[in-house]
């Protein structure tokens, strides 16, 4: 139909598909002008009779355009969102790449401004804003302004690797990344990722992880030594035992023996560690009543070459003896007899260390024992670290006598310096506390946890390191070794109580978790999250199966911690009870056997449970926050979010 | 057969570019740095590529290859982009609004660029049944010249007959008919509405004509079905180039935004 002669340069219009008008007539479906419009976009020129048309624009001038009006609009929302909201709507800024976790979001607040707690460059505008493009920006410290560990942030799993490893320095932005949603675990590694610095490379836990290193985790000695084999098999269930203690409470079904493990350990608080209850519940029942007999005998009379006092000096300060009164009614005047000591004993350990005279050397602390009963009784204020400062210290020795009655030490000062023995008016005090007997001063302990024994037991641990002196030493050791003795006084503590050192200082164990485990800092472990505590319970309830108890606890606890009944554990800290100074916490050995791979591939292997890196070791060492999070207003606004410190 | 050879070399070499992208931000995630650097500039480069296209467009006097190879290449380079895109950003929606509006500016753009691709392979078959070949600029003065040439046949026939039932036929139905394109939206989809109603304009009147009126109805109904076929031309060739009226401006705002997003990560995170 199309004659194609028609469209020639005289008879038809030069269409121009680049032009950006379009003949005005021809939009409307009218007779197109002849000449087309011009580049201007003015008419071109209307046939004979028509009047001019207005030009449109042509589809590419259209595209033009619409580009235009779009790249203008969008930079100006861009432009407008950045800056507009600044606190009021965040979510709407054009900064906001997506939402924090809620940890990072209650403490930064949603606040566009608190931008600046982990983007520096957040605080710059204009022009500073636009050109920290071209710096570099460390992350990692706007990191550390809140987070610690306990090591050099910066380097591989928080500590000094050895040099001959090639690891990379590291940056928090490098394993954690922002802006996931609230919900994100921004923590999670691959195990992948966990490989590619190590050196030994495997591909999962139960084909290629190394075996645990031996007696894992029992590294160090417990500071609590409960011998587990000798009390589950020889205190509770061995006939031979209980029969030779015939007549004590105990019997196997005696409410002091306890049913399972978790009758002393913490069960629904376990977490790493399933801690003993405490001794109340755990050790009490058996042992309360050895504790009250555990007397310490803090001064002793020695034999001594002379009198302490004449008789009218002692009348004067102690009262008259009832020799003196006889002879007064019957008015003879008294005989003085050769003096012969009353003690034939030599200095006890603790006054030998206290005085600075070796037991046996009577020539010497007879004159200084002598004015020690007078100071006693002739003094009013009578202070006993007058005579004791030089080796022990008034703050010490406040410590060491608290409690100690004045009247107590004048009655048995008398009686010693009237060389007669000391006669309690009445039964050892059955609620403990000093009290004098015959030729002995004594402390009964009140009950477990007796802070006078402890200070006693802290004090003369110590005393060989600060001794000064070939002899004092030697005299700071046999007090030692007496006091600590486990088979006499205080010394029993030590059979429960482990010791340790610290800087050159030793300590004893008072509590549970006084020492740290050497597991390595990167494991973990949650006995709560091992679904093994809760079906030992759940079995326990079942009938059929019959209570998991301490002598039959598999399937709990015993599916990984064996007894080692064939270990030496008491020797373990009866050699270290007799080196204190070369005491060696990891030389040990455990009432367990050393949990193997193969007892947690058992469960954590392929198909079965998970068996990622990240489920039992973490990256950090102890990672925590600085306390100035919580005490101190941060530095960036709070607004907004119910986080403010006032809240 | 050099055209198909062409084709899947292009169409290999994005795969085996996407492969080494996949291999290198694994490779860079695995060992903990950042591989959104590498694919993100990667991304930046073949947006900037494809936007290359409609300049390479304008500028048809420069020895840069044909268009066709330059389509072939935008084409695969669409699809590589959106495969790089969820590379980048390592799931299909993003949770910051800028970010989404970046999100929705590839998809829209994508998606536009997939219908655009579509309908370049399927609407030229279509023209070429029509039977009818014009250009689209001269569509209007084919348009107004039909026109001008059924009224005067509806005059001739009045004249001629001194009957003017086909010319009433002609003021009632065929005049809307001739005045502009129509069926637009019958026309996109390949409905053949057009022709139906013209068979239903000519059997309606046909009846009540002369057989002197009837040679002048025929004459009018093949001038109405060239009306239809320039009609199809019309709706056809008006698609293939406006989808670049929202598929170019979508792109311009995909640039502006990815620009900024390239600023915000400078001036924020490296």
């Amino acid at each position: 139909m199309i004659d194609p002669k028609k469209f020639s340069h005289q008879t038809s219009a030069y269409e121009r598909p680049n032009n950006k008008y379009i003949c005005g007539r021809g939009s409307n479906w009218g007779t197109p002008c002849l000449s087309g419009p011009n580049f201007d976009g003015t008419c071109g020129g209307a046939e004979e009779g028509q009047s001019p048309c207005t030009p449109r624009r042509s589809l590419r001038r259209l595209r033009g355009r619409y580009s235009a009006i779009i790249f203008g609009l969008i930079a100006a929302l861009l432009i407008v969102f950045n800056g507009l909201p600044n606190g009021s709507v965040p979510a709407l800024s054009a900064l906001n790449p997506g939402p924090l976790t809620g940890d990072h979001l209650n403490f930064v607040g949603p606040s566009s401004k608190s931008c600046s707690a982990c983007h520096a460059s957040h605080e710059s505008s204009g022009w500073y804003w636009l050109s920290s493009a071209f710096v570099d920006n460390d992350m990692t410290s706007k990191c550390l302004d809140c987070h610690t560990f306990e090591g050099p942030a910066r380097l591989a799993h928080n500590q000094t690797i050895s040099a001959t490893q090639s690891v990379m320095k590291t940056d928090c932005v490098m394993c954690h990344t922002e802006h996931k949603g609230s919900d994100a675990d921004i923590s999670a590694l691959s195990d992948e990722q966990c490989s590619i610095c190590h050196e030994n490379k495997f591909d999962a836990f139960d084909s290629g992880h190394p075996q645990f290193r031996e007696r894992f985790p029992y590294f160090i000695r417990p500071s609590i030594k409960f011998d587990h084999v000798s009390h589950i098999g020889k205190h509770f269930f061995s006939d031979k035992y209980l029969s030779s203690i015939s007549g004590s409470k105990l019997s196997k079904h005696s409410p002091l023996i306890p049913e399972s493990c978790i009758t002393c350990h913490d069960e629904p608080n376990a977490d790493r560690r399933v801690t003993p209850l405490g001794y109340d519940i755990g050790c009490k029942g058996c042992h309360d009543q050895q504790i009250a007999a555990r007397e310490l005998v803090v001064l002793n009379l020695p034999e001594l070459l002379e009198r302490t006092a004449e008789d009218d000096e002692l009348i004067e300060a102690c009262g008259p003896t009832i020799e003196y009164i006889e002879a007064v009614i019957s008015e003879e005047t008294l005989v003085e007899d050769e003096y012969e000591s009353i003690s034939g004993d030599e200095l006890d350990v603790i006054s030998s260390f206290i005085f600075g005279y070796n037991s046996d050397d009577i020539d010497n602390y007879d004159q200084l024992f002598r004015d020690f009963l007078s100071s006693i009784i002739t003094s009013r204020s009578f202070q006993i670290s007058e005579f004791t400062n030089e080796r022990i210290g008034n703050q010490q020795s406040k410590k060491l006598f608290s409690g100690l009655n004045p009247e107590v030490v004048k009655r048995l000062a008398c009686a010693w310096a009237s060389n007669i023995e000391y006669e309690l008016p009445f039964d050892e005090p059955s609620y403990g506390g000093w009290y004098g007997d015959f030729t002995e001063l004594k402390y009964k302990p009140t009950r477990h946890a007796d802070p006078v024994l402890r200070n006693w037991i802290e004090f003369s641990i110590n005393a060989y390191s600060n001794a000064v002196g070939d002899e004092e030493k030697e005299r700071a050791r046999i007090m030692r070794e007496s006091l600590l003795s486990p088979k006499n006084g205080p010394g029993a503590c030590l059979k429960c109580h482990s010791v340790y050192q610290v800087d050159e200082v030793l300590a004893v164990n008072w509590n549970y978790e006084q020492t740290r485990e050497e597991v390595g800092p990167h494991q973990r472990y949650s006995h709560s999250s091992h679904p093994l505590v809760e079906a030992r319970r759940k079995q326990a309830q079942d009938e059929e199966i019959g209570p998991i108890s301490v002598e039959n606890s598999k399937p709990g606890c015993a599916t990984c911690h064996q007894m080692n009944t064939e270990s030496d554990f008491r020797g373990s800290f009866d050699r270290s009870l007799r080196e204190y100074e070369a005491s060696d916490p990891s030389s040990y050995a455990s009432n367990f056997l050393g949990i193997t791979k193969e007892t947690c591939a058992s469960c954590h292997a392929s198909g079965r449970v998970a068996q990622n890196c990240q489920l039992c070791h973490q990256y950090h060492i102890e990672p925590n926050y600085k306390i100035e999070m919580v005490l101190e207003k941060p530095k960036w606004p709070l607004e907004n979010n119910g986080m403010s410190p006032s809240n | 057969m050099v055209s198909r050879l062409r084709t899947g070399f292009v169409w290999v070499t994005a795969l085996i570019i996407f492969g080494f992208l996949f291999y290198e931000a694994r490779r860079a995630s695995v060992s903990l740095e950042s591989a959104e650097v590498v694919t993100g500039w990667c991304l930046l480069c073949l947006m900037v590529f494809l936007a290359l296209f409609n300049i390479r467009k304008k500028l048809s006097m420069l020895p840069i290859g044909k268009a066709e190879t330059w389509l072939l290449f935008h084409t695969a380079g669409g699809v590589l982009v959106t495969a790089v895109y969820w590379l980048h950003v390592g799931n299909l929606w993003p949770l910051g609004l800028y970010e989404q509006l970046l999100a929705l500016l590839i998809y829209a753009t994508v998606l536009t660029g997939v219908f655009g691709y579509v309908i370049q392979r399927t609407y030229p078959k279509r023209l070429t049944q029509t039977g009818v070949e014009v250009i689209y600029e001269r569509i209007p003065r084919e348009v107004s010249e039909l026109r001008d040439q059924a009224e005067d046949l509806v005059l001739e026939c009045t004249e001629k007959t001194e009957s003017e039932t086909l010319g009433r036929h002609y003021v009632d139905t065929l005049a809307w008919y001739f005045q502009r394109p129509r069926f637009f939206s019958h026309h996109v989809f390949g409905s053949q509405h057009g022709r139906q109603w013209l068979r239903q304009q000519d059997s309606a009147v046909r009846r009540y004509l002369s057989d002197d009126e009837k040679v002048y109805l025929d004459q009018l109904i093949e001038l109405a079905e060239y009306k239809n076929g320039l009609d199809t031309h019309y709706v056809y060739q008006g698609v293939m180039k406006g989808w670049l009226l929202i598929h170019v401006p979508l792109t311009v705002a995909l640039l502006v935004t990815s620009v900024w997003h390239i600023l915000l990560v400078h001036i924020y995170a490296l």
